[in-house]
């Protein structure tokens, strides 16, 4: 009854990436799924904190389609630097579905972020 | 740019048919914590989170995604955070049946000792 499939066929797929960023051990793990897009981006190699990126499209006569996002913390710390992290690594990344992004870094400094929000693009 | 090392997180996928159903999972293992994923579509639309018991036996639930009246992920992680005192995310996305959830338990739990050491 229990058939095992061919175990290579995966489903979802993803891609993970690491680096050493300003002295810290950097994971990223990118998930693919139908509806969202999963990414884990940690120095702490846990989940830490668990934010809901959604894409709200905004259509401005002025500038077109301008892509806006919204954060909200489900699990984890909720203070402005977490939105703020989430917002400059997601509207980089813009990707055409909501994102469920986790966050567990050690330092939280702008350059980080970039090479943070760099090394995600890699697993793209 | 950083320079790249070995990863430390460890990515598990595997399918099963399972009462004319192909199930997915998804497991990935991190420090003192894990996740998995369980979904016969390929979406994530539920996920909960549940933490070691440390003072008593049961530990402690909370759905942070979709339905909070969709218990299926929520007892999952209870049971599995109980089982191998960590924090687990589960999502499960499988269509209700009781003798199908029971056939998913039954095989995560075959994965999860070989990956996990309880």
């Amino acid at each position: 009854m229990a058939a095992s499939m061919n175990s290579s066929v995966r489903a979802v797929p993803s891609k993970q990436a690491a680096a050493d960023i300003a002295g810290h051990h950097t994971e990223i793990v990118v998930m693919k799924f139908q509806d969202q897009l999963f990414i884990i981006a940690s120095q702490f190699m846990k989940i830490g904190t668990v934010v809901q990126v959604t894409r709200d499209v905004i259509s401005d006569e002025v500038q077109g389609h301008v892509p806006m996002f919204s954060t909200k913390v489900l699990l984890g710390k909720d203070e402005p630097m977490t939105h703020v992290m989430a917002k400059t690594i997601v509207t980089e990344l813009n990707p055409p579905t909501s994102v469920l992004l986790t966050l567990a870094l050690k330092v939280t400094t702008p350059d980080v972020v970039q090479q943070v929000t760099d090394l995600i693009k890699t697993c793209l | 740019m950083a320079a790249s090392t070995e990863t430390k997180i460890k990515i598990l996928d595997f399918s099963e048919n399972l009462l004319d159903k192909t199930v997915h999972f998804k497991l990935m293992t991190l420090d003192s914590s894990f996740f998995v994923w369980i979904g016969t579509n390929l979406q994530l639309t539920n996920m909960a989170v549940s933490m070691p018991p440390i003072f008593d036996n049961t530990p402690s639930t909370s759905t942070i995604l979709g339905s909070k009246c969709e218990e299926t992920s929520a007892s999952l992680a209870l049971k599995l955070a109980k089982k191998f005192k960590q924090q687990v995310f589960v999502s499960c996305t499988v269509p209700f049946d009781p003798q199908l959830s029971l056939l998913i338990e039954k095989r995560l739990m075959e994965e999860l000792k070989k990956y996990i050491g309880s």
